[in-house]
């Protein structure tokens, strides 16, 4: 589960559906042949993979056996790169939560003046946008052997690669991730309470740690989890910045098969990194997600200004807000300078051959990840939707399995996936490796499960009674659809779409696998440049990308804005 | 063209699970050509549903519904032909106000031109010309509300069906736009059901109400007889106050029965269809309006004074009988006059009613 870049949107709202609105609806657009299609894709594309990985695994001449897993375990490596993965996950879920939580609290209940909010807000979701080097990228030069701030400490010696610089990374690279998460939290508490709690003779700080905090425990909880599983399936930055010094099970995973083609071995170590994070996914979206709702529903009345807590801890939060915001401008800063000089920490000559090199090498990669993800966007996106309908409208057993396969390839860590789809598309009779199908499937069936996520949320918020009005004013169910329905969850939809292109983009972990001489991408040559140590080429490839992702997703998040304005305030009460 | 509605024998009953909610039983109603009937009754009692029924939105677990010929019961909500106005109105809000009440139109097809002047005409009838080019987000909630009932209107629909449809409203608002629908549905003829929480509403915009409770009906009639002969005490407490005192009465003759109310032996009213008309236990309804305390040893029976208010235009009391064991104090109100007899808290006093002004119901509380 990478970056989200929509988590709001992901919570999963309260109350069922209505069953009785449906029948006519879903009837009447044919849904049977449609859900056919989708079922044999998922097939495909999510369920034969992972049952080639499991086969892989569990069964060798034709017995169920647990012995290569045995033996993986018997290897004190292994041992130790799951162990670090948890503990990775683990370190970087409280820091990342807790800098989420301060910048949370800092945009949604300082005061500040109106554009450092916006700067920083803006500056917090720099990373989830970002390709998944360019922190470790930029981590490198600053904090590496001889690194920039090193140096100026004076101690060019201490080496921080491993645990240290990775957590650092992985720290900065996801809390944007809470930050969204507990934003949206924290806007929707009702001050009220903690006015309450005032006027009871709290101090601001004992109504921070007595009222706030704890009704923010939910969404703690939900953060917590989905950082975890966000850098348990990181494999970009220990790759770069952990090295052989800190193993973990995604990077091993992928030596294991491109570097010694031990592919049972992949396999093994893959289904180690699929359990912690199927478990840690299951446990943020059927439990957690829901809790964390019920605290954020419930209208209020006239609501108060909001409250802070304290001088003190809002000094802190202040500060700490500002250095973190200052650190990940001087991070970018950084790629941008290295790609413009002739060797970055030595010669400062400015120079362009690093953006020729670009693009004249890299042209081929350019093009190719803008085909990928323009037919990504929109095919994932016209899934989204009507996954998104059917399991909003038609409540049952088979359509929550439906739910559960789409969101697997999602849940699963990147590494994984490629995995599995490298055994189950090698040969024949699906024999799709080298071409551009495999890609274009891998980031679909891997990332339109957040469109349906928010499709289904935005279901959730149309009022049931404007399509019952559609319906007695004569249009059929197919109308209703197309005329109604369909133009309210379209903000929900871009939104989605939005999602897919940046991490058609940006993505790595699964698609390392299945690049080809007939068809690469952007991040794989960064990662190629960092391999041979040619860090300006690969600040150069960095900022090339981020400039793309950014320009179209910024033209994406601006239509998305403009439609849904329109709508807003209309249709409720 | 607006019809008459045959509503028979109509049943709902919705499963939750283990838990199963017997919303609707066994409902009749006929509703004539051009009138308005007013459902009515406490929170939970089916209102609702049955309109949802009516309109296509539920379907029903038994009986029938008609709309003049056809039985319409399972017919989908879209070929039905009947309009819905929604409490929260329900507009599209990604549509302009034209685009709004055009919205039936389209789905049946007609030409553009005849689009145009029916949008106009119905904008027109609700006082709105003018509008066409705003989006919902841009009216105010009473605007809203006329929008939603122009789009409704623009079809001439058989059947008009409204839930709550003002209760979004201010008390002002309220006011104007119920006798504003009155008169446009009088207007049209159109044949409505209505549905409010508002008595006063029911009360004055109705031509029957259908009063329900938990799901049956209680009384149907005009809100002169539901006030004036409530055949239930369920009736009786809803609509207006209704001070219920327990009677005993003997073998009823001729629509009277001779009453043992308490001390008291008098001969009152008896209302049909009330109960078994048998001789026994029974209850005596008497409206605040028609008692008044007297002086002591006046009157037809002896009371205490328990609270005295002034409300202005009139004087409110609540008194009791000391030997009848009332389960709440009797209410009286008198009107003011110049010159008005008071008595304190604590008084003995004498309580006077008109003997056609007390009725007699074949029901006891509580049984
Ligand atoms: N979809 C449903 N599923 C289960 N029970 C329902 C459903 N709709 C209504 N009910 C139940 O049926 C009963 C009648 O509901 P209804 O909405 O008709 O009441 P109402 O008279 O309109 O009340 P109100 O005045 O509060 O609007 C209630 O007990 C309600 O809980
Ligand atoms: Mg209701």
């Amino acid at each position: 589960m990478a970056g989200l870049v929509s988590a709001p949107a992901l919570a999963t709202p309260p109350g069922g559906g209505d069953a009785a609105r449906t029948a006519s609806v879903t009837a009447s657009l044919g849904v049977y042949p449609i859900l056919g299609v989708i079922w044999l894709s998922l097939i495909i594309f999510v369920l034969y993979p992972l049952f080639e990985l499991l086969k892989l695994v569990f069964w060798q001449d034709g017995v169920l056996t647990f012995k290569p897993l045995m033996d993986l375990l018997e290897v004190p490596y292994n041992v130790k790169a799951l162990y670090n993965s948890l503990f990775l996950g683990a370190a970087v879920a409280v820091s990342g939560t807790f800098l989420g939580f301060c910048f949370a609290y800092f945009t949604v209940r300082m005061r500040a003046p109106f554009w450092l909010k916006w700067i920083i807000a803006t500056l917090t979701l720099l990373p989830l946008i970002s390709p998944p080097f360019t922190s470790a990228i930029s981590l490198s030069m600053v904090l590496g052997p001889n690194g920039m701030i090193l140096k100026m400490l004076g101690i060019p010696q201490i080496n921080l690669y491993g645990f240290w610089l990775t957590w650092t990374a992985e720290t900065l690279t996801y809390f944007p991730v809470a930050y969204l998460a507990l934003s949206a939290v924290l806007v929707s508490l009702d001050p009220s309470m903690e006015d309450a709690a005032l006027s009871l003779g709290s101090s601001p700080w004992r109504v921070f740690y007595t009222v706030t905090l704890p009704m923010t425990t939910p969404g703690l909880a939900n953060s917590l989890l989905l950082l975890f599983a966000n850098s348990l399936a990181d494999f970009a930055t220990p790759l770069v910045l952990a090295g052989t010094y800190f193993p973990v099970l995604p990077t091993q995973a992928y030596l294991q098969i491109t570097g010694l083609y031990d592919y049972r071995g992949g396999a093994g170590l893959s289904f180690l990194l699929l359990v912690p994070a199927l478990a840690a996914y299951l446990l943020q979206h059927y439990w957690v997600s829901r809790r964390s709702y019920v605290t954020i529903t419930g209208k209020s009345g006239a609501r108060s200004p909001v409250r802070g807590m304290g001088a003190i801890g809002e000094g802190f939060i202040f500060t700490l807000c500002l250095l973190l915001s200052a650190f990940v401008v001087l991070l970018y800063a950084i790629i941008l300078q290295a790609s413009l000089v002739k060797v970055f920490g030595v010669n400062h000559t400015f120079t362009l051959e690093h953006f020729e090199f670009v693009f004249r090498s890299g042209q081929k990669a350019i093009r190719d990840t803008l085909i990928i993800a323009a037919i990504v966007t929109p095919v994932g996106g016209l899934m989204a939707v009507i996954i998104g309908f059917i399991t909003f409208r038609w409540k049952s057993v088979a359509n929550m399995f439906l739910d559960f396969t789409c969101m697997l390839n999602y849940a699963l860590p990147g590494t994984v996936v490629g995995i599995a789809y490298v055994l189950a598309f090698n040969e024949e009779p699906l024999q799709l490796t080298n071409g551009l199908t495999i890609l274009v499937t891998a980031y679909i069936f891997r990332y339109f499960a957040a469109g349906i996520r928010s499709v289904v949320a935005s279901l959730h918020q149309i009022d049931k009674n404007i399509e019952e009005a559609s319906a007695s004013l004569g249009a059929s169910g197919t109308r209703t659809f197309f005329k109604i329905t369909l133009p309210l969850v379209i903000p929900a939809v871009l939104a989605g779409m939005r999602y897919l292109f940046i991490h058609s983009m940006t993505a790595i972990s699964a698609t390392i696998f299945l690049v080809s001489v007939n068809w690469t991408l952007l991040t794989t040559r960064i990662l190629e440049a960092m391999s041979g140590s040619e860090l300006a080429r690969a600040s150069a490839f960095s900022v090339v990308l981020i400039v793309l992702v950014f320009i179209s997703s910024g033209i994406m998040a601006y239509i998305v804005k403009t439609y849904s304005a329109r709508l807003a305030g209309a249709g409720e009460s | 063209m607006p019809a008459e509605l045959r509503i028979e024998n109509l049943c709902k009953t919705f499963t939750k699970g283990r838990e199963v909610v017997n919303a609707v039983r066994d409902v009749n109603l006929t509703v004539a050509e051009g009138e308005l009937v007013t459902f009515l009754g406490p929170s939970g009692c089916g209102k609702t549903t049955i309109l949802r029924m009516v309109a296509g939105f539920e379907t029903p677990s038994g009986g029938t519904i008609h709309v003049g010929d056809e039985d319409i019961t399972t017919l989908p909500v879209h070929s039905r032909g009947i309009g819905f106005v929604f409490q929260n109105y329900a507009l599209f809000p990604h549509m302009s106000i034209f685009e709004n009440v055009a919205y039936g139109l389209k789905a049946r097809g007609e030409a553009e031109d005849a689009i145009g002047r029916g949008v106009a005409e119905a904008l027109e009838l609700v006082g709105l010309a003018g509008v066409e080019r705003r989006f919902p987000n841009q009216l105010s909630g009473g605007e809203q509300q006329r929008v939603a009932l122009a789009r409704v209107l623009v079809l001439r629909p058989k059947l008009l069906l409204m839930d709550e449809p003002l209760s979004n409203l201010d008390a002002k608002l309220r006011l104007h736009m119920r006798t504003e629908i009155r008169r446009i549905q009088q207007h049209l003829g159109i044949t409505c059901l209505y549905v409010t929480h508002d008595q006063k509403e029911a009360l004055t915009m109705s031509d029957r109400i259908m009063v329900l409770s938990k799901g049956h009906v209680e009384q149907i009639g005009t809100p002169f007889e539901l006030y004036a002969e409530p055949q239930t005490l369920f009736v009786a407490d809803f609509i207006g106050q209704a001070n219920v005192l327990p009677a005993t009465i003997g073998e009823p003759a001729g629509g009277m029965a001779v009453t043992r109310l308490g001390p008291a032996t008098l001969s009152l009213r008896c209302i049909a269809g009330s109960g078994t008309p048998a001789a026994g236990p029974a209850s005596v309804v008497l409206r605040p309006e028609n008692i008044r305390p007297v002086a002591a040893g006046e009157g037809k029976l002896p009371a205490r004074v328990l609270h005295r208010f002034f409300v202005g235009d009139h004087m409110d009391y609540e008194l009791t009988i000391d030997d009848m064991k009332l389960p709440k104090p009797l209410f009286a109100s008198v009107p003011y006059e110049p010159g008005l007899a008071l008595f304190e808290p604590g008084n003995t006093v004498g309580l006077d009613f008109a003997e056609k002004a007390a009725i007699v119901l074949f029901q006891t509380p509580g049984g």
